[in-house]
């Protein structure tokens, strides 16, 4: 499996035992988008089959963090209703003190980084969540929507039914774990492969023989220990979870279309080479791009650009939306200051965890072109946010 | 967005740009500048000029001192394109303090090149922008055979010297499908922050001139306050506040290449890629930056024009000079234009194809929308109904004989609108920032003349006459503009309907911004019952496109805006006496009672109330079937009515009285994460009709969610995975 790297940048997923299960997941999606019939997206471990010499293009696609299609809505309306219409791949939470805003917070994180963490256990999903709010207290019942989290499996090596459905959600497989059957060493036969599979994903087994061993033993021995595959609860969570609705902060996105599903649907769509003109290819591949929407024809036309000239393409690693860079003239009682240089922005913006985060605090006499920052919208009209996508020459692949 | 580094520039100084193989030539005079321009070239350029020329060549038959030509290069001024170039003094010289003059002109006159701007520059970042009329067409000829020509705008990023780059510095260059540019002539436009204005400067060969040479053109100052006949041939004919002008300034641009229109022939390696993509010194080798990035730079370089245009106004806490400081918030000084995000098909040389979308007209057509959202009023409902089937819009294009140029067609974009201008709106919200001018009073003036938001001859005549604005009025806590405009409009005892009269009524209310909200609501409802009666809906139509033509006149008949029309192929026109100026409200419905089985009318118009409001989904034919009683259902459990599906005199009342539907009360809005009892009804229902293969737990899981997005696919919705109104009426819940 390619090494998909924690998006933070650090370590931090290793360090919590969920760095095989966050690869899992996304193996899955980058699997499943170049299974699209006629799609030229591929996967990065066919990017690790460039010829000798041979860079792949990095292309940055950037669009503006603020709903454009929402013209005719009050700014203060667009903050209010994050789950509707903040859908730009990018969310943002006002923190206020009284009726002052202190800080403006935007994400454009995907929730697949917390599912991986909750898959282990609670108590990892804690530490994740401390990493960005370190005074952090959440209950189960808030990150979860339940009053404890799942209980551990038992460590036995018998694949029973909880064991398949925990492997099937920590490793986003097609969840029919009521209709596999009881597994123990010695079995053998398209069962045993099929968990082998899942066992392999999570970098448990090497081989899928179909044959439960005493590797394979150890394998769910280790499985059992190691998850609980809770991340489908906190997934379901998200719009109610305190820590994420704005109530006491936000880490990651949860509007509708800003999920990392809807971002590998749209480029893998987009890149099936089409007689069309690029920028037409967003009204065939309707709905899954929205032409009213900054990012998707953006995102599109620039796939499709790249398959008529005979390019394949996939999403970089870490695939998912990163802060690109804050326009506008920023001032501080009138004197100029370089947002985007953190070295001299006197920490007025702070952009973390590989560029998911970005952290705006309003310093007294702080001016967004001449406006004191009443609104949150006010900022995402100057904040571009976008996709990194890998592109290379069908030839220069062995 | 495309990034050109300093480093991939490719250094050429020459001013051949023919010849990529003349040496690099840094030491050339203009003497032995060669002439690359055959007739040809001439011909291309004059023609570029009538189509989009903001800074016209000069065309002065005065002849130029010879002797200037001779001398240590020194910088001329130009005071309009008819007069001849000047020496200019030691004094107004030293009035130049902007990096372009700094950099570059100060000391280095001989450069006359877009590459060796760029080298004296030394940005860390460059980005190319394009526009033009015929922005949509691919063919690199045009009128017979000549080169299609576009015009750039060129940005530069960074610091050097400690001068710097961002905002401050841009270039209008034009290049045609076969070389960049395509004429010596440059366009420069800098910001002189020491002295609060923009500087511009041109290249050009002034008739005399043996050689093109560099020439101030003016600044900022006092722009505002020209007369029309004043900014004959000088910059300020179109930088009519002295700024940035980009005329479009929100997605999706009609006439630039951005993200909503991608000029794809400037693009390397496209089908249709032009020539110039690859020529020498073109910096479009990997295509050119979308609109949007310049946009951030205009109004961030105006804005600060403004403050700058305000700071004069003012002294301490005291406006001297209300009625020009108050001019934008009444008089539309400059327009943007705006248009639906469809491609209507009928451009008469685009490839566009109609989209398979409807045809929503832009808010800023309606109303204010910019600058009532700046003050919290909602004007987003106009979204919800004021869409156009592609036929429809066909059919009034049509009716209006419309042509573009002088051909028959219509814009790229659908509905192509004058709306009011970026560097307006922002200017009115620094005047509201700053606590100069209250969010009151900014209500109560768009309440006047409300429908027409720009070019309004209503709110131009209140800033007009000499006895309704004050002179002088105070700001901050003390504000008394609000006080000293109430009194001077009592003491005119004006009317209730007359533009005065609207203002004093807007003002005394005891909460200005409400009244506005209040007045756009009825507005909003007005339209609605129009574009939702069968008997109307066409002519209103109509009416409105009869408004937008009107529209384009008036910016046409304005002695200084009309300065923006760079070309006949920026608005099409029409016939306005083809289309109505008025229609007749429409009649109450007619309300039978209607239950399933019944046909007719009435049924249609049922339907369409339904479909509005997302409880129906199928065709609007006039035959009241199941679906129809499903969704008849379906918002009467929304409005908390006995939902037999028969519809009576109070569900008449309930669908024609609601524009904004609440989640039902017994039926939620579901979504993923959700639980409980409606969940697993929502479940049984999509188990019953095989969407959902699995276990019916009342936990909306992704398995449902699934489930939901098949269904919603299947029945033709919006496939969000989230259920509401529609959803459920399909499901027939």
């Amino acid at each position: 499996m390619f090494p998909y790297q924690d998006p933070t940048g650090t370590s931090f997923l290793a360090s919590q035992g969920a760095l095989d299960a966050y690869r899992s997941k996304l193996h899955r999606r980058y699997e499943a988008a170049a299974q699209e019939a006629g799609t030229r997206f591929v996967t990065l471990e066919k990017f690790q089959q460039l010829r000798p010499g041979v860079q792949p293009q990095d292309v940055v696609i950037p669009w503006e963090a603020f709903p454009i299609k929402q013209a005719g809505s009050s700014d203060t309306r667009i903050d209010r209703d994050r789950s509707e219409l903040q859908e730009e791949y990018v969310e943002w939470n006002l923190e206020t003190e009284g009726s002052e805003i202190k800080t403006i917070t935007f994400t454009t994180e995907f929730p697949e980084y917390f599912e991986a963490l909750a898959d282990v256990n609670f108590d990892a999903l804690v530490a994740g969540l401390k990493e960005i709010i370190p005074d952090a207290n959440p209950s189960s019942q808030e990150l979860l929507g339940l009053s404890s989290p799942p209980s551990a499996l038992i460590a036995d090596g018998l694949v029973g039914g909880k064991t398949w459905t925990v492997l099937n959600r920590v490793t986003g497989m097609p969840s029919e774990s009521a209709k596999e059957p009881f597994l123990l060493r010695g079995d053998r036969g398209n069962a045993v492969a099929r968990l082998q599979e899942r066992l392999h994903l999570l970098n448990l087994v090497s081989v899928v023989d179909g044959d439960f061993g005493p590797g394979t033993e150890r394998a769910v021995i280790k499985a059992q220990q190691t998850y609980t595959g809770a991340g489908h609860f906190f997934q379901e969570q998200l719009s109610k979870n305190p820590w994420n609705n704005g109530q006491n902060g936000i880490y990651c996105m949860l509007q509708r279309f800003n999920t990392l599903p809807f971002l590998f649907n749209l480029v893998t769509l987009c890149s099936v080479p089409k007689n069309a003109s690029p920028q037409e290819m967003c009204g065939i591949v309707d709905p899954e791009c929205v032409p009213e929407r900054n990012s998707d024809p953006i995102v599109c036309s620039t796939a499709q650009r790249a398959v008529q000239g005979d390019s394949l393409l996939s999403l970089k690693d870490p695939a998912g939306i990163r802060i690109v860079e804050m326009k506008g003239l920023w001032r501080v009682n009138g004197t100029p200051i370089e947002i985007n240089d953190p070295a001299s922005n006197q920490g007025i913006w702070t952009v973390s965890r590989g560029g998911r985060r970005g952290v705006l605090r309003l310093v007294p006499g702080l001016e967004l072109d001449g406006l004191r920052i009443r609104t949150g919208s006010q900022v995402a009209r100057k904040l571009m946010v976008g996709a990194d996508v890998l592109v290379a020459s069908a030839s220069d692949f062995q | 967005m495309v990034r050109v580094t300093h480093s991939s520039i490719p250094i050429d100084i020459g001013t051949n740009h023919r010849s990529s193989s003349a040496p690099p030539n840094l030491t050339h005079s203009r003497t032995s500048a060669a002439r690359p321009y055959g007739l040809r070239r001439i011909l291309s350029h004059l023609l570029q000029r009538v189509l989009v020329v903001c800074l016209i060549v000069c065309l002065t038959f005065s002849s130029m001192p010879e002797a200037w030509a001779q001398v240590q290069p020194q910088l001329l001024k130009q005071a309009t394109d008819t007069s001849a170039a000047e020496s200019m003094t030691a004094e107004e010289i030293a009035g130049l303090n902007d990096p372009f003059f700094n950099l570059l002109l100060k000391d280095h006159l001989d450069t006359q090149t877009v590459n060796g701007i760029s080298q004296r520059l030394r940005p860390d970042r460059q980005e190319t922008f394009v526009v033009h009329e015929r922005i949509v067409d691919n063919s690199p000829t045009v009128g017979g055979g000549s080169p299609a020509s576009r015009r750039s705008i060129i940005t530069f990023d960074g610091n050097t010297d400690g001068e710097e780059l961002n905002r401050n510095v841009m270039l209008s260059v034009f290049f045609n499908s076969e070389s960049f540019p395509s004429v010596p002539d440059i366009e420069a436009m800098a910001w002189d922050e020491g002295n609060g204005k923009f500087n511009y400067y041109k290249l050009n060969e002034a008739r005399g001139e043996a050689a093109p040479s560099w020439k101030f053109r003016g600044d900022s100052k006092g722009a505002d306050l020209l007369s029309a006949s004043a900014r004959e041939g000088t910059c300020m004919a179109c930088h009519i506040d002295g700024g940035m002008v980009m005329k479009e300034f929100k997605a999706p641009w009609n006439n630039w290449h951005s993200r909503n229109f991608q000029a794809e022939y400037l693009f390397p390696g496209a089908r249709d890629q032009w020539p110039v993509v690859d020529a020498t010194n073109s910096p479009l080798k990997d295509g050119p930056a979308g609109a949007v990035s310049l946009e951030s730079t205009t109004q961030s370089a105006n804005q600060r024009l403004n403050e700058r245009r305000m700071a004069g106004m003012k002294n301490g806490d005291r406006v001297t000079d209300a009625k020009r400081l108050l001019k934008p918030l009444f008089v539309t000084t400059e327009f943007n234009l705006m248009s639906s995000f469809e491609t209507a098909g009928n451009h008469p040389f685009g490839n566009g194809r109609p989209s398979n979308n409807k045809i929503f007209l832009p808010i800023s057509f309606f109303l204010n929308s910019d600058l009532m959202g700046g003050i919290g009023v909602e004007t987003f409902q106009f979204n919800e109904f004021t869409d156009l089937d592609t036929e429809e819009y066909q059919a009034v294009v049509n009716r209006g004989k419309t042509r573009l140029g002088n051909q028959d067609g219509d814009t790229h974009f659908a509905w192509l609108t004058p709306e009011a201008s970026n560097i307006d709106t922002i200017y009115v919200e620094k005047l509201i920032n700053d606590g100069v001018v209250p969010e009151s009073f900014v209500a109560a003036v768009l309440a006047v003349d409300l429908e027409t938001p720009v070019l309004s001859g209503d709110r131009a005549a209140l800033w007009n006459a000499d006895d309704i604005l004050p002179t002088e009025f105070r700001t901050g806590r003390n504000n008394d503009l609000t006080s000293q405009t109430i009194r001077n409009l009592e003491r005119l005892n004006p009317s209730s309907d007359s533009p005065e009269g609207q203002f004093l009524e807007a003002l005394q209310s005891p909460d200005p911004i409400r009244f506005l909200q209040s007045k756009v609501d009825q507005y909003i409802q007005r339209e609605q019952r129009r574009f939702d009666s069968r008997e109307v809906r066409s002519e209103e139509i109509g009416r409105l496109y009869r408004k937008l033509l009107v529209e384009r006149d008036k910016v046409e008949g304005d002695a200084v805006l009309s300065h923006l029309i760079e070309s006949p192929l920026l608005f099409p026109k029409g016939d306005i006496a083809a289309l109505p100026e008025t229609v007749v409200d429409p009649a109450p419905l007619d309300r039978p009672t209607l239950r399933e089985g019944d046909q007719g009318d009435a049924v249609e118009d049922l339907q369409r109330l339904l479909q509005r409001q997302s409880f129906l989904n199928g065709p609007i034919d006039g035959d009241f079937g199941p679906g129809t009683e499903q969704a008849v259902i379906s918002a009467q459990r929304q409005f908390g009515l006995e939902a037999d599906g028969i519809v009576g005199p109070a569900t008449w009342e309930a669908l024609e009285g609601t524009t904004n539907p609440q989640p039902p009360i017994d039926l939620p809005v579901l979504r993923v994460g959700d639980r409980g009892d409606d969940v697993a009804f929502l479940q049984q229902l999509l188990v019953d009709q095989g969407f959902l293969f699995g276990p019916v737990d009342g936990d909306f899981g992704g398995l449902t969610r699934a489930a939901v997005i098949r269904a919603q696919r299947r029945f033709g919705l919006d496939p969000d995975g989230v259920v509401g109104p529609a959803t459920w009426a399909v499901l027939g819940a």
